[in-house]
């Protein structure tokens, strides 16, 4: 690798195209089923929470994109600043608060998504004896 | 002083030079959604980060509860699908730019169409859908 600047220039290619069919399940799965996770009125959230993150496919496609989204938006994010302030203390300002923003997406997003996979399990077991 | 004079200089692309072109227009766009989903992530991690204190830690149930917010979430949401549908077809042409097809005029001026037409497609599919099963 020659530089920062290659590297980057490569990672935001392979992290885009890494994203290219999970944004395809995101936009035409697990984007309409959280619409119907927030938006209806039904009683059996369990159940759509359950068929949403219980699947290990699905929470790893999650991660990946958590992981991969984040990177390449830290990236992209950056060379916007580069181009477009030129003022060295606001750029030094918005950096850091673009990486601790990443930083903060990265870990509670996964938190969250695995936390809410282990939730989702455990609901729909407890339902289940209940039921039976 | 340093940062006075680097604060006079002008913006790098000196966009309100150029006369707007169409492949200009595709490219600002894409980064225009790109900072759009940026922030959109923040919001979301933060909303969610919000509501898991509010109630028992990482509960989903609270994110309805935030119910003054419905239909900005909404709004939000399908702004979201329309900014991941036109991201993802303009990078896929950039990802084939990097590869070094398609770059003469003629072909960018195919594909600036096919991303026109699929990313209609493709936000409004996604948003019927998630609409759809509103009821």
């Amino acid at each position: 690798m020659t530089g920062t600047a290659t590297r980057a220039y490569l990672m935001q290619r392979v992290t885009g195209a890494i994203m290219i069919p999970i944004s395809l399940w995101m936009l035409f799965y697990l984007l309409p089923k959280l619409g119907l996770l927030i938006l209806s009125d039904s009683t059996n959230k369990d159940q759509i929470l359950y068929e949403i993150f219980s699947p290990t496919t699905h929470i790893t496609y999650i991660l990946i994109f958590v992981f991969c989204g984040t990177y390449h938006g830290l990236l992209g994010m950056e060379s916007v600043i580069k181009d477009y302030i030129h003022c060295n203390l606001m750029k030094k300002i918005t950096t850091i608060a673009i990486y601790g923003s990443a930083i903060f997406i990265m870990v509670f997003l996964t938190i969250f998504s695995i936390d809410t996979h282990i939730q989702a399990i455990s609901n729909f077991d407890q339902n289940k004896e209940v039921k039976l | 002083m340093i940062g006075m004079t680097n604060m006079k200089r002008p913006l790098s692309p000196h966009l309100t030079v150029y006369k707007p072109q169409f492949t200009s227009m595709f490219s600002i766009l894409h980064r225009a959604t790109g900072v759009y989903m940026f922030v959109f992530f923040i919001l979301v991690a933060l909303t969610l980060f919000v509501s898991s204190m509010n109630d028992k830690l990482l509960q989903y149930k609270t994110v309805q509860e935030i119910h003054p917010f419905r239909y900005t979430l909404i709004f939000s949401i399908i702004m979201f699908i329309v900014c991941l549908s036109y991201h993802t077809c303009t990078g896929i042409r950039y990802l084939l730019w990097s590869c070094g097809i398609g770059v003469n005029l003629d072909s960018a001026k195919i594909t600036a169409v096919a991303i026109t037409i699929l990313t209609i497609v493709m936000s409004l599919t996604s948003i019927y859908m998630f609409l759809s099963y509103n009821n």
